[in-house]
């Protein structure tokens, strides 16, 4: 009992802000649920849309995924963490109390959302269980050695695109063909269910021993990832090159980008873009209205700047680069901020181009739908962004002691 | 056997392409790592100290106490060059300011001189040969520590003697 | 500016974190092609005074400076001239592979030994090919030493350099830094607890011990000091009692 207790109180302490954070909001949307919201309809329905509710949304929406991101985050760490192993069945315990979290948030989510409209209730249900599954893959890749046989990891992301048109369609509602409808929707959970068990079984029983060197059907994996790092590295001599020959100046953005953004993973924010394309359609039409939207927005925006920031924590590469670059303390300040709002702005732009694709690839097959509040809304969510970064480069980097950053680790799947 | 003292006559009336000569040639020794050292010795071993680095004596001691010992023993000869800072510095993986500074002093106790150009050289007093009274002197710091050892193990001296015969009649067959 | 032929200066250097102090009045001046080693306890103030003396961190008070430029704001022609080793190799990309990351280095200088170091590749065995972050962490910090020599500094800071370092390495390494000072007059400052590295490549050494510099002067007179009897080792030990 007391090893449970010790347990989770590790998995608080990690992540402390973060854990207080969900905390804090999981109240104040509680208690604005209690005394503003009544029982009466359902908090996702398009009619009686006040701004305070379009807030409420949002917030809710950014809460539930970033409930996701915690959980994910305890499966990786007890996976990874030295502490947590010397705990006997560490992983199995861990599965049981992820499990036990998300059994609570969705009985807390369907409290909050309002029992009324049993469409409304199974469409979210839907969606949060694709976006488990959007997370088991994520896992899946972060924690390679987990699935054993790795060959297949290309068809995994393209089943997670695919399977977007599952909580599309429940918001549409069985009406249309109903059963097609079954059919993919039983199709869905029949996979999620596999991959369910599979992430399990490989979860508790991953032996580091099983890791082998020599070829196996998972080592294919490496190879690709071989090849994206070639690939990588080859940009990057490209860059060196021109460099070299005096093309870029010295004091160009390229030279600090390789070592700050190398192995970029250009297909993650194409990825985002194209999901977020899709979700805008549908869900500002149908009973999942425009706040959800903003708040997948905001949250995806949220990790975008997490990720960036965390680009100022790099102490050990900022003492390296200061002390190796040959310029002025101004200069290279200068040069970091301008290489980040050039790295961000460049991501920006690629999922806003994947953004649009999907909403014209959507508007030509399906309903229309203006791209105006889209384009608005995005270009203030990065530019917003912009400020945000120049804000942690001010309080972080300039005129500071790089030796007294405090390193933070970066999750290797997102650069 | 004086062929240093015709060396100093004939390189102060050098002209200019003997001196360009006498450089040139020296460098090219530098280059082709063949400095020869001890006429007397085996060609095959050209540096005869030993260092320790990690000994409470310091590296530079050690080496001019070896220099001395070794002059003292008439194995090296007034005219015999000594190896060069650098080789001794890179063949010993020392500091070459520590080398320079134990030629410094050999230097200003007048055991060694330093030619221009070609390099460090016993140097010419005849007094450098020591009688085997002062000699015998150098050796008696290791003969007492010995000495206090054997005390120390409760050895009869006859023992004692008895070793140190054995020990130098195998040193002079191996030499 | 000062004489042109000191190198480093720490005049009356003092910093604390907090209420920890760190580094209390230290006076410190290295001349050209002096190798100095830096010994102290685990804590002692040996990175903070390496970190200081690069401009990674302020001091409260006192001067530090590198070629009679002040060290918090080098000038970009003072870094041309100077190699540092840090003592963690984590500022280094793992994707990359040794030879990419050493090109990519060699566009921050306006010189680079390419022969030498293909020379140094070959001959501590790294194959440049492989990608960092698969070589062991020996081989890592030999990637380091590598990079900071590439470009043929006069000033070396080591912190640590061979800690991850085989002896056979070691020796080669040491071997390495006295060509280069017999060749260039290379100053370097050298931060290891290896004192057995120490005594073969310092000819000066300086300790730190309670935030202070305790000795700081050549080897041979600290030996001699303690009558001959200690070596460097023993000697640190009998400080710190």
């Amino acid at each position: 009992m007391k090893l449970i207790f010790g347990t989770i109180i590790y998995y608080f302490r990690s992540y402390t802000k973060f854990n207080i954070i969900l905390l804090l909001i999981s109240t104040i949307i509680t208690c604005h649920k209690i005394f503003f919201l009544g029982s009466g309809d359902s908090l996702f329905s398009h009619k009686d849309i006040t701004f305070s509710k379009f807030i409420f949304i949002v917030i809710f929406t950014v809460f539930m995924l970033g409930l996701f991101w915690r959980i994910l985050l305890i499966l990786i760490e007890s996976f990874t963490s030295d502490i947590l192993q010397m705990i006997p069945e560490i992983r199995k315990n861990t599965l049981y109390l992820c499990a036990l979290i998300l059994s609570i948030s969705f009985g807390w989510a369907i409290f909050i959302i309002g029992a009324g409209d049993i469409n409304i209730l199974i469409h979210f249900s839907i969606l949060n269980l694709w976006i488990v599954s959007l997370f088991l893959t994520i896992v899946s890749k972060a924690l390679v050695p987990i699935y054993r046989t790795r060959k297949l990891w290309i068809l995994k992301w393209i089943f997670v695109l695919f399977s977007i048109i599952i909580p599309i369609i429940t918001a549409k509602g069985p009406s249309r063909h109903p059963r097609l409808y079954i059919f993919l929707i039983s199709t869905f959970l029949i996979v999620l269910l596999y991959q369910l068990i599979n992430f399990i079984r490989n979860y508790i029983n991953f032996r580091t021993d099983l890791i082998s060197n020599h070829k196996t059907p998972g080592s294919k994996i490496d190879k690709l990832q071989d090849m994206i790092e070639n690939f990588y590295t080859r940009r990057s001599m490209k860059t060196i090159d021109k460099l070299k020959t005096g093309q870029y100046s010295k004091r160009s953005t390229s030279l600090v980008h390789i070592a700050l953004f190398g192995n970029e993973y250009l297909f993650l924010w194409l990825f985002i873009g194209l999901i977020t394309g899709t979700v805008y359609v549908h869900f500002i039409k149908e009973f999942s209205p425009l706040p959800l939207f903003v708040g997948i927005m905001l949250y995806f925006g949220l990790v975008s700047l997490q990720v960036t920031y965390m680009v100022f924590r790099q102490k050990f590469k900022i003492e390296f680069l200061y002390t190796s670059l040959c310029l002025t303390r101004n200069d290279f300040e200068k040069l970091l901020l301008k290489t980040v709002i050039k790295c961000h702005l460049s991501r920006s732009y690629k999922t806003l181009i994947a953004i649009l694709t999907a909403v014209v690839i959507n508007n030509i097959f399906l309903d229309a739908v203006s791209f105006i509040p889209l384009i608005i809304y995005i270009a203030s969510v990065y530019l917003m962004q912009i400020i945000v970064i120049y804000m942690y480069w001010y309080n972080i980097i300039s005129r500071r002691d790089y030796a007294l950053i405090k390193q933070v680790n970066v999750i290797k799947y997102i650069s | 056997m004086f062929s240093n003292q015709v060396t100093k006559d004939e390189k102060i009336s050098l002209d200019i392409s003997l001196l360009v000569y006498y450089i040139t040639d020296t460098l090219m020794q530098f280059a082709a790592g063949e400095i020869k050292i001890g006429k007397s010795m085996n060609d095959n071993k050209e540096i005869y100290f030993q260092i320790q680095p990690s000994s409470g004596v310091p590296i530079y001691k050690q080496i001019v106490e070896q220099v001395e010992r070794l002059v003292a023993g008439g194995y090296l000869s007034p005219g015999d060059e000594l190896p060069s800072v650098r080789k001794v510095a890179v063949h010993f993986e020392v500091n070459p300011m520590t080398v320079s500074k134990a030629y410094s002093m050999l230097e200003a106790s007048n055991i060694v001189e330093r030619r221009r150009g070609m390099g460090m050289f016993i140097a010419s007093n005849s007094d450098n040969a020591k009688s085997v009274k002062q000699r015998i002197e150098l050796i008696r710091p290791s003969l007492e520590e010995a000495a206090s050892q054997a005390k120390q193990l409760g050895l009869p001296n006859e023992k004692v003697l008895e070793l140190l015969k054995k020990i130098l009649e195998d040193n002079n067959g191996k030499q | 500016m000062g004489n042109s032929d000191v190198i480093i200066r720490l005049e009356k250097v003092s910093k604390s974190y907090g209420d920890k102090q760190v580094l209390k009045n230290i006076d410190l001046t290295i001349k050209k092609g002096t190798i100095m080693g830096l010994v102290g306890k685990n804590g002692a103030g040996k990175t903070t005074m390496i970190k200081s003396l690069l401009g990674l961190l302020k001091l409260d008070s006192g001067k530090a400076s590198l070629f009679g430029e002040d060290s918090w704001d080098l000038p970009g022609e003072v870094k041309q001239k100077l190699g540092y080793v840090p003592q963690s190799v984590n500022g280094f990309d793992g994707w990359m592979t040794v030879d990419a990351l050493l090109e990519y280095t060699s566009v921050f200088y306006d010189k680079w030994n390419k022969n030498k170091v293909d020379h140094l590749l070959k001959d501590w065995n790294i194959d440049p090919k492989a990608r960092f972050r698969s070589l062991s962490e020996g081989e890592k910090q030999k990637v380091a030493i590598i990079m900071a020599m590439g470009h043929e500094p006069e000033l070396y800071i080591f912190d640590e350099p061979v800690a991850s370092l085989d002896p056979v390495a070691r020796r080669s390494f040491i071997k390495e830094l006295i060509d280069l000072n017999i060749e260039s007059g290379t100053t370097m400052l050298f931060s290891t607890h290896i004192t057995s590295d120490l005594e073969r490549i310092a000819a000066d050494v300086a300790i730190l011990k309670d935030n202070e510099l305790k000795y700081v002067g050549g080897l041979s007179d600290l030996k001699e000091k303690y009558g001959e009897q200690l070596n460097l080792e023993d000697i640190f030990l009998e400080l710190n009692k």
